[in-house]
């Protein structure tokens, strides 16, 4: 039974509160980590998030705190909770999967005293100590959006890491008003330069968050994801999120590849080798 | 079941594949677009060649199961087995949901990557393409019944190779 649905911000981050008879739903954002991007927004099945000028807010009455914006998060700013424990259903019930988020660094190639990648990453999730001539390195892995700023930096070409979004981004310079850098202001990579009169984009690190989109005073901007790398499993809820996010030519592709690995699990079990 | 429905499935004939056979040179899938299509495209092929590593190669298409899956799966009654066995979809009543994709053991059912309804081999009407053009014979149109009794012939000729 419903006895309360409420919002609260607290400092640092946004709480959506749903107050039932037995049980009580929260969702925390967070708002250091929170970068307003559009993913969540544009991900969510029920329209319950809105962002709009660099202000997020959540419809309490729509929200079923399903926990798909959770699993999309690029930046892990949104937590779900369940009478005070840490608790997303789409997940736990493997109706959708996680991103993956993998980062791995080879030490042995690491040349001494380089911190190269700590410096290049724009959220600061690398920490490199060197005790000696091995380096501990410590990641933040669950905040990674994967966006290879690193894997670039490393001299020796020691990082790999998977990528998670993949689209499209475009700006057009000749809207820009001058002296405007709400966009290169906001980009959570910092990706965004003016180089000239242009303002240009590093397309081979964007993450197709589109922050900038929302940021734009003038529509300069069109960011479109056109595909999400995601563990592969046969599900309505990620059937649905494809299908918002690329219409039926995505949902078509996401089935086919079903298809398709359906196919390589009968042929590996019959082991007709 | 009564006998005379088993004895149904025994005659039921669908496009099998000789794993020792198929080079997975993937002709089938062309022939197959192009008979049904008109186009050279392996996307909007109805049969499909797997390949694991390079040594297995195996041409997938549907198997006319008993109690098909997928037509007790779809939602809106689209599909249904007529008296050959053949999955027929009504592209009227299919929306694309994708859940007899999600129900095929064999990812033999697809969606059409244009039209976005489901498509499923419906064997030429009873003279399979693929199975002419097979290249290396490895495509043939069987039944359950000789397929078992190609395997008890290769297993016996096994036993006897160990041990003359």
């Amino acid at each position: 039974m419903l006895i309360k649905e409420k919002i609260i911000r607290k400092e640092n981050s946004y709480v959506a509160s749903r107050v039932l008879y037995r049980t009580f739903y929260e969702l925390i954002v967070n708002e250091d980590r929170c970068r307003k991007c559009l993913i969540c927004k544009n991900a969510c099945p029920f329209d319950a998030i809105d962002v709009k000028k660099g202000e997020l807010s959540i419809n309490v009455s729509k929200c079923t705190f399903c926990g798909i914006c959770e699993a999309l998060c690029p930046f892990n700013a949104i937590t779900l909770y369940k009478n005070g424990e840490k608790y997303n259903p789409v997940v736990e019930l493997e109706r959708f999967p996680r991103l993956m988020r993998e980062v791995r660094i080879n030490i042995e190639k690491c040349p001494e005293g380089c911190t190269e990648c700590a410096e290049a990453c724009p959220l600061g999730l690398i920490e490199i100590t060197w005790e000696g001539r091995k380096p501990r390195i410590e990641i933040q892995e669950a905040e990674c959006p994967g966006c290879e700023l690193c894997v670039d930096a490393c001299p020796v070409n020691a990082i790999s890491m998977k990528r998670s979004y993949y689209g499209e981004i475009s700006i057009e310079s000749s809207k820009c008003p001058p002296d405007c850098e709400e966009c290169i202001k906001v980009c959570p990579l910092k990706i965004i330069r003016r180089e000239g009169g242009e303002v240009r984009v590093d397309e081979t690190h964007c993450i197709y968050c589109g922050a900038c989109v929302d940021s734009c005073p003038e529509e300069a901007i069109s960011c479109k994801l056109t595909w999400i790398k995601l563990p592969l499993i046969k599900s309505g809820a990620l059937l649905k999120i494809f299908e918002r996010f690329f219409g039926t030519s995505g949902k078509i592709k996401l089935l086919n590849s079903w298809c398709e690995n359906v196919r390589l699990r009968r042929v590996e079990e019959r082991e007709i080798v | 079941m009564d006998s005379e429905g088993r004895r149904g499935i025994m005659l039921k004939k669908f496009v099998g594949v000789d794993p020792d056979k198929c080079t997975g040179c993937r002709i089938c899938e062309l022939v197959c677009s192009f008979e049904k299509e008109g186009v050279y495209n392996p996307r909007k092929s109805r049969i499909r060649v797997v390949r694991l590593g390079t040594v297995v190669n195996v041409a997938i298409t549907c198997r006319l199961c008993d109690e098909p899956a997928c037509v007790r799966a779809c939602p809106r009654d689209a599909l249904t087995q007529d008296e050959n066995g053949v999955i027929r979809v009504d592209n009227d009543k299919c929306d694309g949901c994708g859940w007899c994709v999600e129900a095929c053991e064999f990812g033999a059912i697809m969606i059409h990557p244009e039209l976005g309804k489901a498509y499923v081999c419906d064997l030429c009407d009873g003279d399979p393409q693929c199975v002419k053009w097979c290249p290396e014979e490895a495509l043939e149109l069987t039944t359950e019944e000789i397929v078992a009794q190609k395997a008890r012939i290769s297993t016996t000729r096994k036993l006897f190779e160990e041990f003359v």
